[in-house]
């Protein structure tokens, strides 16, 4: 008896847990609830959650506008400063620190934050994120990780068995599988590098100088909010990585082209037989071009072992009539039902630890790279600081120039230069916004 | 309209009364009332919309102004010395002005040409001038995806067309060599119907007897433009070189559209003034710093604009 | 103006080359608005669809309320026009054609505002039509355009060559300046107002980076935010874009064709001839 009542005690306890943002009676408050999206990918799942919400808030209006990432962004920061922002904030782990810092952010209700707080569920390294000494200022949401892609035909046709597990492995196999036209110019890349784009540029070089140097580009400082250069404390590492960029874009070793079609678009119609790229290719890919069977892999290593991340932290704007509904809306988006949307719609991965995507997983094999975890593989993420658009883009910048530079093949010297001038750059530009970190 | 002149007691001789007579006399001559009425409501709501906003920027550009920070300190010129230094700005500059000259030269000759030339079809012109008008109402999203299609290295139209010449195909968005020329060419594409609908306008308004006269003197059509047409065309002329420099000078649509955002299709980062200023304030939150270099563009322009303005200007 | 016949077959030779320049682009935006998204990404591209469809209007007018977004763009362009229409025409013959101190001064410093692009000053605007709390309205999307630089430029170049004497004229008659203003100057110099009608309404039409930070709600979108939309974070979904331009050309051309009748008529008026 005792036992059976503890039992059902605790299954009714559990229920609870899982299902916290059932309210008794709907509340009959009445107003706006805006919520403003940069990755309009996540916008089904928002408005598959609007008829629980309705249930507790009948009288509240919910509106969801979409935007292009960084126009999004503009908005977003011109908006919230002067009190006209949304209500539900959905932040970029990137964007997160001006916020936080412009005390625009309403205070984490007590139940969230141990959410956040507990290990169990949210991945330390993300809390940490959206956290100022251990309180939690945002809940963080979902995650993008990056895996390499590879095409399972070109791989069969070329011989090989299975993806590549090291950096030299990858710049092997990524020669065998560049194919050329009669005269010379490349038809297929081995692998598509990002060639374009300060800002992702230098996040893709850094994924693999983390490789050969176990940190990224820019590391989060001692104090929170701060940036370490790193570039010259590994020149000899970073310079020998940006000689095999080069070497592997001018001259015999050629795998990648500025003129081939890049990145997803470039997988997707069978321009490229490798990417690193994060999860929403897996869709991409499924939709625009369904001949393409491709597989995932961690990305692979070299002296150390990573994968980037980067989180979406949703929060509440201070400045929000509507407060309480919208961390009502946050808790309801906890529960299983939504983050499986997410992950079906957009292909963004949620990050809570609890929730059980073995379903999923069986249908959609391709994720397995995102969704299991594997041992070794730690998750780093870019140090979120005021200045991080600016001194990822002109860093970026510095570094992408180099790869056209074709008096850099087999000239160590002048990769060195060229690393330290990145350095000079993104220091001024950390030194000028008062983050940088010696 | 014009107010009553003030009513004086008796005509007093004194010469400081007199001469502001004369001046109130010569003011109402020129409709100063009416001059008032209409000007003074238009001036104000254009002191509102562009002089203080424009004004505040500058202001702006003397201190850290960040949009997103509530500190925005003040640093006098500490601004403008960065500008000094900063190579992608001084790129941008070079860019634009070698952009805007290429621009401003083929468009208005080509806009010029054909308005003449349409001038002697004169009733197929008005179905001409609507065709050539179209890519100026086509938004820059959809017309810059055309373009890339056709720029495009391997399929792209222009490269199938240049290689029937025997012409290698050529990354015209890749290269940095060849970028320039591609954009002005859609740039061109997209402005000459406004400047032929312009010449148009000026054009229509010559009169014919003038030509007619030059006709009985024998004129050749050659002598004809040269002597009567582009002069009286000046003033519509000064307007299309300031005009279309302006234009050029504050291009970023089109960089933007066919550059940035092109993950799949990657494009040479082209970079343009209006384009740092925009990333400068927008992306990266300087609106102090930027402001700065609005104030330089503004300065260079309108150094230019003096030039343009005392090279054509009438006689 | 010209009647030799060799200049007759150099125009119709080189306004066809021009329209084939012109057209080309435009036509397959026209074409890719019917393809399907699977076609629209084959390599290499299709110029005319195989098999055409509606659905990229459908898709459009399904997940936007893309006939909302219109209204509000012809609202706004309407209303910007008539404003530039107005104001230009009257600044631009008091320029012209009246004498007052600090004309010159004056009259630079509106065309030298006119340098500065929109983006630069839009900061200290925003926060103005903020505190009026004007902000998400159709007055903030039209007030910054209710004044062309360039349309006053171009009307003072146009009314200056209106001779003095038939304004002279009309006072003597007793005529008042606004008669002189509404009567003559506006008739006189119609083809010029058209033709910078035109040009402001297609300005308007186009406009972005304002609209994008004033609007808050759904419904006060203009089509091209609604456009932007369809850029999704790493890549765009041509189908719908090309059907939105689409939608979006219509009430340009219309207004274009017909002020383009406008303006001849106003050329078969003018007092010019005789």
């Amino acid at each position: 008896m005792k036992r059976r009542a503890v039992l059902i005690g605790g299954a009714a306890l559990a229920l609870v847990g899982l299902a916290p943002a059932r309210a008794a009676a709907p509340d009959p408050v009445s107003g706006k609830l805006s919520i403003w999206l940069g990755y309009g990918e996540t916008a089904p799942t928002y408005r598959l959650a609007l008829p629980a919400f309705k249930e507790m808030y009948p009288n509240i209006e919910v509106e969801i506008l979409t935007f292009d990432l960084h126009e999004y962004e503009a908005k977003l920061a011109v908006a919230v400063p002067t009190g006209n922002g949304p209500d539900l904030l959905t932040l970029h782990d990137y964007i997160f620190p001006h916020y936080f810092e412009n005390e625009s952010l309403d205070a984490v209700p007590a139940d969230l934050a141990a959410v956040v707080n507990d290990p169990r569920i949210v991945d330390p390294v993300f809390a940490k994120i959206a956290s100022r000494e251990g309180k939690p200022w945002g809940i963080p949401w979902w995650k993008g990780g990056r895996a390499l892609f590879y095409n399972l035909d070109h791989f069969k046709e070329a011989g090989l068995s299975g993806p590549p597990k090291t950096l030299k492995e990858m710049w092997d196999y990524a020669e065998k599988l560049t194919k050329r036209a009669p005269d010379g110019t490349l038809t297929r890349a081995g692998i598509t590098l990002r060639l374009t784009e300060g800002s992702g540029g230098l996040q893709k070089f850094s994924d693999m100088y983390y490789a050969v140097t176990g940190v990224q580009v820019l590391e989060p400082g001692p104090k929170p909010g701060t940036v370490r250069v790193t570039l010259k404390d590994n020149l000899d590492a970073g310079a020998q990585l940006l000689l095999d960029y080069v070497e592997h874009l001018h001259g015999p070793k050629k795998v990648d082209d500025w003129a081939l079609k890049h990145d997803a678009q470039g997988f997707a119609n069978g321009a490229a037989s490798m990417l690193m790229r994060e999860d929403w290719v897996v869709a991409f890919v499924r939709k625009n071009g369904p001949d393409t069977h491709f597989a995932t892999a961690p990305v692979p290593r070299d002296k150390a072992w990573g994968n980037f991340n980067f989180i979406e932290i949703l929060s509440v704007n201070k400045d929000s009539k509507v407060k309480k509904p919208a961390w009502d809306f946050i808790r309801l988006l906890q529960e299983q039902k939504y983050l499986d949307n997410v992950l079906q719609e957009s292909g963004w991965v949620p990050l809570r630890l609890d929730r059980d995507f073995s379903a999923f997983l069986g249908k959609n094999p391709e994720y397995k790279a995102f969704l299991e975890p594997t041992p070794g593989y730690t998750p780093w993420i870019e140090a979120p600081d005021t200045a991080y658009v600016e001194v990822t883009s002109r860093t970026g910048d510095v570094i992408l120039a180099a790869y056209r530079d074709a008096s850099l093949l087999n000239n160590p010297e002048g990769a060195k230069k060229v690393l330290l001038k990145a350095q000079d750059v993104a220091v001024a530009i950390l030194k000028n916004a008062g983050i940088y970190a010696p | 309209m014009s107010g009553a002149p003030p009513q004086l007691a008796s005509p007093l001789p004194s010469a400081p009364v007199a001469r502001w007579r004369r001046a109130w006399t010569g003011m109402r001559r020129n409709h100063i009332g009416f001059v008032l009425c209409a000007l003074g409501p238009i001036m104000a709501l254009f002191v509102l919309i562009r002089i203080y906003p424009i004004v505040e920027t500058v202001r702006l550009s003397f201190y850290n102004y960040n949009i997103t920070q509530r500190r925005n300190p003040f640093v006098g010129f500490a601004n403008y010395i960065r500008l000094f230094d900063d190579d992608p700005f001084r790129t941008a500059l070079l860019n634009t002005i070698g952009y805007t000259a290429l621009t401003v030269v083929v468009t208005l000759l080509l806009a010029l040409a054909i308005a003449i030339l349409l001038r002697s079809i004169e009733r197929a012109a008005p179905v001409f001038e609507l065709l050539f008008y179209v890519p100026m109402v086509i938004p820059w999203v959809p017309a810059a995806v055309i373009w890339k299609w056709i720029y495009d290295p391997a399929y792209g139209a222009l490269n199938y067309m240049l290689s029937g010449l025997g012409i290698p195909k050529l990354g015209w968005l890749q290269e940095p060599h060849l970028i320039l020329y591609a954009i002005v060419m859609v740039s061109v594409w997209k402005l000459v119907g406004y400047f032929v609908v312009i010449y148009g306008v000026g054009l229509r308004s010559i009169p014919e007897e003038l030509l007619e006269a030059a006709d009985l003197d024998g004129a050749t059509a050659w002598k004809k433009l040269r002597y009567v047409v582009l002069p009286l065309l000046r003033p519509i002329i000064l307007f299309t070189v300031i005009t279309c420099t302006i234009i050029c000078f504050n291009v970023f649509a089109p960089v933007y559209v066919l550059t940035a955002s092109s993950q799949g299709a990657p494009a040479y980062d082209f970079k343009v003034v209006v384009g740092e200023i925009y990333q400068n304030g927008f992306v990266f939150y300087h609106m102090g710093y930027a402001g700065s270099q609005c104030v330089v563009v503004l300065l260079f322009v309108m150094s230019l604009l003096v030039v343009q303005f005392l090279a054509f200007r009438e006689k | 103006m010209f009647k030799e016949p060799s200049i007759r077959l150099a125009a119709w030779v080189a306004c066809l080359t021009l329209t084939l320049f012109t057209m080309l682009p435009c036509i397959w935006i026209l074409a890719t608005a019917f393809k399907s998204a699977a076609e629209i990404n084959l390599w290499p591209p299709t110029f005319l669809p195989h098999d055409p469809t509606m659905e990229n209007f459908q898709q459009l007018l399904r997940e936007t309320p893309f006939m909302r977004y219109v209204f509000n763009s012809l609202l706004i362009a309407v209303g910007s026009t008539l404003a530039i229409m107005i104001t230009s025409s009257l600044a631009g013959f008091v320029f012209a054609k009246y004498h007052f101190p600090l004309r010159g001064p004056l009259f630079m410093l509106i065309l030298a505002s006119a340098i500065i692009p929109l983006e630069a000053y839009m900061v200290p605007l925003y926060i103005m039509v903020f505190k009026v709390r004007m902000l998400n309205t159709y007055a903030a999307l039209i007030f910054p355009i209710m004044i062309m630089s360039f349309g006053v430029f171009f009307m003072r170049q146009v009314i200056m060559s209106i001779p003095d004497e038939l304004l002279e004229a009309a006072r003597i008659d007793g005529a008042s300046e606004w008669w002189i203003y509404l009567r003559i100057v506006l008739s006189l110099s119609k083809s010029g107002l058209m033709a910078i009608g035109v040009f402001a309404f297609t300005q308007a039409w186009a406009n972005f980076i304002w609209p994008l930070v004033v609007v808050s709600t759904g419904d006060m979108y203009t089509t091209e935010l609604g456009l932007a939309e369809f850029q999704r974070s790493f890549f765009t979904e041509y189908g719908p874009i090309a059907a939105g331009a689409v939608i979006s050309i219509v009430p340009m051309l219309i207004v274009f064709a017909l002020l383009r009748r406008h303006i001849m008529q106003g050329i078969a008026t003018s007092g010019m001839k005789g």
